[in-house]
């Protein structure tokens, strides 16, 4: 690792676009923690693991690498709150230190636009930084407003852990890294049929309807294991879980709306920061009854 | 390069990765599998792709509109007990099926964004002013950036792929037409 004091901070394009109250809940969790960050100038798509990748592989790893040869200039590591990027950036770091050959095929690549990929830099997940730099115990220190009446499931999202030869987060089948953060809050989590399977986002881009059908099952399986929100770290699943969600449970039996929180949020709560300043009024589908309830001094 | 040369090529490369042999058939990847799960195996079945692949005769899977369907969650490869990378499998047989101008159009729509703004999702103005209401700064915008891709994609395959993509495009678009002025006439 190049430096833990301040982080080259890489957002990807989803949260800063469609989701910017996740960047707000983080901004409001480093402000809480002092965690330093700084953008960068330079960066560009991850590239999203669902689309560049399955058109042409090699071009995929040469953007991801040219990105890891910014922050690595700029003698940074990266921090990424979004699945996609992690998966792409990390999995092309590591990709490229077990294979010398192809750290040398790709770094001709990326001559031609004056980069050099050398290799120490680091990428982490915003929710590894919070699981392992910040720490459960610490975490769990700081709530002043513990959110003991939420039962929530959770949901990981695919490119947190898998492949886990290249991620190496969590245990890839059973992880509980966010089931125990939650915990630390207060609250309870509950597990859930399937858990572990794909929010549906991986298949939207050759089948939308597929993509909603699983998003559906997945609603449906975690309100009948007794979860009255869901809490998600990934961007793309938020899409799913939230945006569109509404056309997920068209066909379900029960199509009692589950509201989705980005952890961060939920964090924040439990730190005591106001509702006011997090912009729940983004969502689609309404958090107000579970805010009435964990936060009842506060309307929004 | 022929295409039989290609999946010869990619047949040495995923047996340089693991031991494709050592697929023992055990189905684990398609109980793995979500879509499998949902559509039917008969629908979507990764072994059958590792399986077609080892015996030379994934030429077949090329033209399906199956082979897009993986959500690459990599369930299949974490599961297998043998440590098979059917996922990384199917990404190869789309590279290859792309290199033929097969793609699905969100897929392309997306990568060719990406190659003019650097973003899947390119900045836009009422996302900043959204980002304004909330007390965020605006999307930064590197222009060079976008040159470094278009380079990247001129020195890879990239390129060439996305301009046979729109060429087959257009030759089945005007096939469509044929067929519809002969109906006509």
């Amino acid at each position: 690792m190049i430096t833990n004091s301040t982080w080259a901070l890489y957002w990807g394009c989803v949260i800063p676009n469609r989701l910017p109250y996740m960047e707000l809940a983080i901004r409001e969790t480093f402000r809480h923690f002092d965690i330093q960050g700084e953008e960068i100038k330079g960066f560009t798509c991850c590239p999203n693991p669902l689309t560049l990748p399955r058109i042409d592989h090699q071009a995929a790893m040469a953007i991801s690498a040219r990105n890891l040869a910014i922050a690595e200039k700029k003698g940074m590591d990266i921090l990424t709150p979004c699945n996609g990027c992690f998966e792409a950036l990390k999995g092309t770091a590591k990709c490229l230190q077990k294979d010398k050959q192809l750290h040398t095929e790709i770094n001709a690549i990326l001559a031609k636009t004056g980069h050099e990929y050398k290799g120490p830099v680091k990428v982490k997940h915003f929710i590894q930084l919070l699981f392992e730099d910040i720490g459960l115990g610490v975490i769990a220190d700081s709530v002043t407003h513990p959110l003991t009446d939420l039962t929530a499931a959770v949901h990981v999202g695919c490119h947190l852990l898998r492949p886990s030869n290249l991620l190496n987060v969590d245990d890839a089948q059973r992880p509980t890294i966010l089931h125990q953060l939650v915990r630390a809050l207060g609250a309870k989590t509950v597990q859930f049929l399937d858990e572990m399977d794909c929010c549906g986002y991986g298949t939207r881009p050759a089948d939308r309807e597929m993509a909603l059908k699983m998003t559906g099952i997945k609603l449906e399986n975690m309100k009948r294991a007794g979860a009255e929100a869901l809490v998600v770290i990934c961007p793309a699943c938020t899409l799913q879980f939230d945006l569109m969600q509404r056309l997920a449970l068209r066909d379900a039996e029960d199509k009692t709306p589950i509201p989705v929180f980005y952890y961060p949020e939920l964090l924040n709560l439990a730190l005591g920061t106001n509702p006011d300043q997090l912009g729940f009024n983004l969502h689609r589908v309404r958090v107000d009854s579970i805010l009435n309830k964990l936060v009842p001094h506060v309307t929004p | 390069m022929k295409l039989d040369e290609h999946l010869e090529e990619i047949s040495i490369k995923l047996a340089k990765r693991v031991d494709t042999k050592s697929c023992f058939a055990c189905g684990t990847c398609v109980a793995a599998c979500p879509v499998s799960r949902l559509i039917g195996s008969d629908n979507y079945h990764p072994r059958r792709v590792v399986k077609a692949t080892l015996e030379g005769e994934a030429t077949r899977l090329l033209e399906e509109p199956a082979l897009w369907f993986c959500t690459s969650c990599h369930a299949c490869l974490e599961h297998c007990p043998q440590k098979v990378p059917v996922s990384e499998l199917i990404q190869d047989l789309q590279n290859l099926a792309s290199s033929l101008g097969i793609t699905p159009d969100d897929i392309v729509s997306e990568v060719e964004n990406i190659l003019t703004s650097g973003w899947a999702l390119a900045p836009s103005e009422q996302a900043n002013k959204t980002r304004e209401k909330l007390g965020l700064q605006p999307i930064p915008i590197d222009e060079r950036s976008s040159n470094d891709l278009q380079t990247i994609a001129k020195v890879t395959e990239l390129l060439k792929r996305l301009d046979t993509i729109k060429q087959r495009k257009l030759k089945e678009a005007e096939t469509q037409n044929a067929i519809e002025e002969e109906g006509e006439a």
